[in-house]
């Protein structure tokens, strides 16, 4: 037999019904562990397809300048006009270049009261320091951001913005990356960083291949199979990788691209013997400092990171077009 | 005694909140043309008959392809200098490289949205709409080939070399033969009849710019 007044979750019909929801049970109980969302701060810091050029910390300025020179072959010999002619007009200028990279103040800042940072779990809940560890993270997207709008400026292009990728335009940026610089060719390893929406097409033209020299390798076999991670796989001897911070231009296509070492490079700088600075924490290459607001209760946690990134040699990149 | 209702405004709900796009904020950015990067499009126009009537047709014809180049400090020389960016560096670097940098103060094409942490930056052409969870991206590419033809009409950039465009059919032949051992198949058939069209019509392209340079854009 029902009861007139039953003890229920939920208020039931009349408000005096007695549901104990937001007076003696709570309404939510919140996760124990803090989930991630789904996020890309994979990027190619540290493979030999970025060149790292140094520190810009106690250089004298914010700039390095990547010298390059034709040498070592460069310049190939030539016949003299006869055994005993006078070559001494016939001297080889020296070919020279520099590329300029400019370390820029990149920053990220947060700001948590403190009526949020002590209601916390403690553990790893949200708070100033798991705010801290976390800056670690953004500086790695922060780089993969950089390393796609660098590579919009390569001269060379394959694809277009108006179709898909193809295994033809993938094609193209190889042959155009071997035969660069009048046909000297990028030495390799080349490496294609795609975006996730030019990756899947580029899976769907390789299903679509009909001659067997690309359809049964087993590489292309290996590229069609889904990975978590950013890396996709190697096809045709180009690392592939999947990056969501591949530029987007304004003609509505995105600027894959594929390199080889010393197409782009980098350098940083991190800030040391900070003064004045009460709580400061060095995390690899980005500098995490507390600033105190007594009079709002707050604190401010404030990431800094010094990062310039750009083409030193464009001949050794191709920008590899395809539609959004 | 004060009155004080003749201070009173009448309410009125807040209707609006600022709206922001569900996007990451980008940075500003120049379009910039290298010589070596064209693209066919077929281009509608009308000519005049034997009878006097007008005809539809299409006119195959090489437009540039547009890099963006956008300018964040940090990146290819940028720097922050104050509160202004200075992409001299970068700008003095694709010169010298043989790019021509379309200004866009001068040729009105960008358009700021404000995004994510800062301002969305993208060409007039794309609309934005936001349909469920995804920003779905309009292109108006006609108004696009319509504005890059005018460029090249009004001598902002020089017509292609020849040489340079001709470069393209190395490529669209490369892919052509790929293709031909299986035209057996009805698809593959297809597929190279479509760039088999596509070569021809790069080759009538190429012979426009040839025979008429700058005024191979004029329909």
């Amino acid at each position: 037999m029902a009861t007139t007044k039953p003890i229920t979750f939920d208020s039931v019909g009349s408000p005096l019904s007695g549901g104990l929801v937001d007076k003696l049970r709570l309404s939510a109980m919140i996760s124990q562990e803090i989930n991630l969302l789904l996020k890309d701060n994979a990027n190619l810091r540290n493979t030999a397809l970025l060149s790292y050029q140094g520190s810009i910390n106690g250089s004298g300025s914010d700039t390095v300048r990547v010298r390059l020179a034709g040498l070592d072959g460069y310049d190939s010999m030539a016949a003299a006009t006869s055994e005993n002619s006078d070559e001494s007009g016939n001297t080889t200028a020296l070919t020279i270049n520099s590329a300029d990279l400019v370390a820029a103040r990149q920053f990220i800042i947060y700001e948590m009261d403190d009526l949020a940072s002590m209601t916390g779990f403690g553990g790893s809940d949200i708070d100033p320091f798991r705010i801290a560890q976390s800056i670690a993270g953004s500086y790695e997207t922060r780089f993969a951001e950089l390393t796609g709008v660098a590579a919009a400026s390569f001269t060379t292009t394959a694809g277009l913005n108006t179709t898909t990728l193809s295994v033809d335009d993938f094609f193209d940026a190889i042959f155009e990356l071997e035969q660069a610089s009048s046909g000297s060719g990028a030495p390799g390893p080349y490496a294609a960083v795609l975006a996730p929406k030019a990756l899947t097409e580029l899976q769907d033209s390789l299903r679509n291949e009909t001659g067997n020299a690309v359809s049964r390798m087993q590489s292309s076999m290996d590229m069609l199979s889904a990975k978590g991670e950013n890396y996709a796989g190697n096809l045709f001897g180009v690392d592939v990788y999947r990056s969501a911070h591949v530029n987007e231009n304004a003609s509505s296509g995105f600027d894959n691209f594929v390199i080889s070492p010393m197409a782009l490079g980098y350098v940083d700088g991190i800030p040391a013997g900070v003064q004045g600075s009460a709580d400061l924490m060095s995390m690899g290459k980005v500098v995490v400092e507390f600033d105190r607001r007594a009079m709002s209760a707050s604190t401010f946690i404030c990431g800094h990171a010094y990062l310039g990134l750009g083409i030193i040699e464009d001949a050794r990149g191709v920008k590899l077009l395809s539609k959004r | 005694m004060t009155d004080y209702s003749r201070f009173a405004q009448p309410w009125e709900q807040k209707t609006e909140v600022q709206t922001r796009i569900p996007k990451k904020a980008n940075s500003r950015f120049f379009f910039a043309h290298n010589p070596e990067n064209w693209e066919l499009k077929m281009i509608e126009g009308y000519s005049m008959t034997e009878e006097g009537k007008r005809k539809k047709q299409k006119t195959p014809m090489l437009l540039p392809v547009l890099s963006s180049i956008h300018e964040v400090p940090g990146v290819n020389g940028t720097r922050a200098v104050g509160s202004r960016i200075d992409s001299s560096i970068m700008r003095t670097n694709l010169l010298d490289q043989g790019w021509t940098i379309i200004d866009p103060i001068k040729h009105d094409y960008i358009r700021v949205y404000p995004a994510h942490k800062g301002n969305y930056h993208t060409s007039k052409w794309i609309r934005l709409e936001k349909v469920g969870r995804r920003v779905i991206e309009h292109f108006d590419s006609d108004s696009f080939d319509e504005w890059r033809i005018e460029i090249m009409k009004s001598g902002v950039l020089n017509p292609p070399h020849p040489q340079i465009a001709a470069l393209r059919l190395i490529s669209m032949n490369r892919a052509m033969s790929r293709l031909e051992r299986d035209q057996h198949i009805p698809e593959i058939a297809n597929r190279l009849k479509t760039k088999q069209t596509e070569l021809k019509n790069t080759k009538a392209a190429i012979a426009r710019v040839e025979k008429l340079g700058g005024l191979a854009y004029e329909l």
